[in-house]
């Protein structure tokens, strides 16, 4: 498992400061936070890691919300059954009456609600197995409850140079991740602007998003829906 | 297929760069170097590696962990017999119970289900455990060392070479830089010749190796 400090070394390395951040031209915090900003877009981009999450169905309730580790939701299932993903227009079309139908769930959408919500359609007549605070992993079929799997939210929201990147960052990501953030620090409008090195640290950080963005459609056949 | 240690290579890349080991201390270049051949293994996949589920199966389990030492998997066996490969969305849309199923239905294990690099399904759920599970996928090399060796194809030696050589050569800035990003742009442009990764969008990166005065920069007439 990599660690933030290997990518402040590579980063410190090509800022001429190898020892870290001593001249005062960057602060470890402005490190941090561009690192910050670099993981989560990296993570929402590429869907490398997926999280599995099953949560309560309550009777008369439609709308649930994915939990707080989930970026954007790719897939739902309700009791362990797949369910296809559809939108309002098509709904309206085809059964004007779906917001008033209750039974169990056949398929869901996110349209016009709220980041991170979805609704199943129709509302369901049951309550499924209690789940308090959510289960991640394999669901339980039998519980008749609503697992979402989506791409996983970084489990840290925020750094230190020393910190232990989570497992779910792959270790190859480190040196794109580093040019990520050299980006950020060679973009701001100080004395460290270097537009040119810039565009060749955005280049190379969008290397490493179109690899992985590719692996996972390629290799891992990640045919969920583009949401960005 | 040759063999190339840590020094070896890092005598390559000096050597590009004028064996100038004031700026260009042996300590970056290893790094430098070790994140070229991470690149191109992660890009290629030139060393490739089967390893062992711990435990094998598990009794009604259709989700695993990919064990260390593979990057992402890429083909499962179990109990010696190759399965199928297949998307969530498709054995979702084709088998929507497929989570409640095991092979006690009379569907024979024979599907696996690729989930995130680190997580793959099988289909149907196997009842029986400790069955030996195989993954293979491009290995997730250590870091070159001391005398330990890479044993790779030259074609890809030279890209790592290349790579190596020029992001070193990012600390210089400048007319320098720029002149070694071209070996960039000569990655980017054998990577959109190739086969593999055919949906991948390469960035868009340009390097201007001469300052040419242009209407447009000057706000004025071209004199």
């Amino acid at each position: 498992m990599a660690n933030v400090s290997d990518i402040y070394g590579r980063v410190c390395r090509r800022m001429l400061e190898p020892a870290g951040f001593t001249l005062g031209k960057v602060a470890d915090t402005d490190f941090c936070k561009a690192l910050a900003i670099v993981i989560v877009d990296f993570m929402n981009r590429t869907g490398v890691a997926k999280q599995i999450n099953s949560q309560q169905v309550v009777s008369g309730t439609s709308t649930y919300s994915a939990s707080a580790t989930t970026l954007r939701v790719e897939h739902v299932l309700v009791g362990g059954v797949y369910l296809g993903r559809t939108n309002r227009d098509e709904l309206d079309c085809r059964s004007p009456e779906w917001a008033a139908s209750t039974g169990p769930p056949v398929t869901w959408h996110e349209d016009g609600l709220a980041v991170g919500a979805l609704q199943l359609v129709p509302t369901p007549d049951y309550t499924g197995t209690a789940l308090p605070g959510g289960l991640d992993g394999e669901p339980t079929p039998s519980q008749r409850n609503l697992t979402t799997v989506g791409a996983r939210r970084p489990n840290d929201t925020s750094y230190t140079t020393i910190t232990a990147l989570s497992s779910t960052i792959p270790n190859g990501a480190v040196p794109y991740l580093a040019w990520g953030v050299l980006e950020k620090l060679l973009s701001n409008d100080d004395e460290n602007k270097d537009l040119a090195r810039a565009a060749y640290c955005q280049a190379r950080f969008e290397e490493g998003v179109a690899l992985y963005r590719s692996i996972m459609r390629e290799a891992m056949l990640d045919d969920a829906e583009e949401t960005f | 297929m040759p063999a190339y240690t840590l020094a070896d290579i890092r005598g390559m890349v000096q050597s590009r760069l004028e064996n100038n080991t004031l700026l260009y201390q042996n300590s970056y270049v290893d790094q430098d170097v070790n994140e070229a051949i991470g690149v191109i293994q992660l890009r290629y996949g030139p060393v490739s590696a089967t390893v062992t589920v711990p435990g094998g199966t598990v009794a009604n389990q259709h989700l695993y962990a990919v064990p260390a030492g593979v990057i992402y998997p890429t083909a499962v066996r179990v109990n010696g017999v190759a399965m199928g490969k297949t998307s969530f969305r498709e054995i979702g849309l084709k088998r929507p119970n497929w989570l409640s199923e095991s092979d006690d239905s009379g569907v024979q294990v024979q599907s696996w289900v690729p989930i995130d690099l680190k997580t793959f399904g099988l289909w149907t759920a196997p009842t029986t455990g400790s069955l030996p599970i195989l993954v293979t996928g491009p290995a997730d090399l250590s870091a070159l060392s001391g005398s330990a060796t890479l044993n790779i194809d030259d074609k890809y030696l030279e890209m790592i070479v290349d790579l190596a050589a020029h992001t070193l050569a990012f600390v210089e800035g400048g007319q320098i830089f720029q002149q070694a990003s071209v070996l960039y742009q000569k990655f980017i442009g054998r990577g959109k010749a190739d086969e593999r990764w055919q949906r991948m969008k390469w960035p868009r990166y340009f390097a201007q190796l001469k300052q040419a005065e242009t209407k447009e920069d000057l706000g004025g007439e071209r004199q």
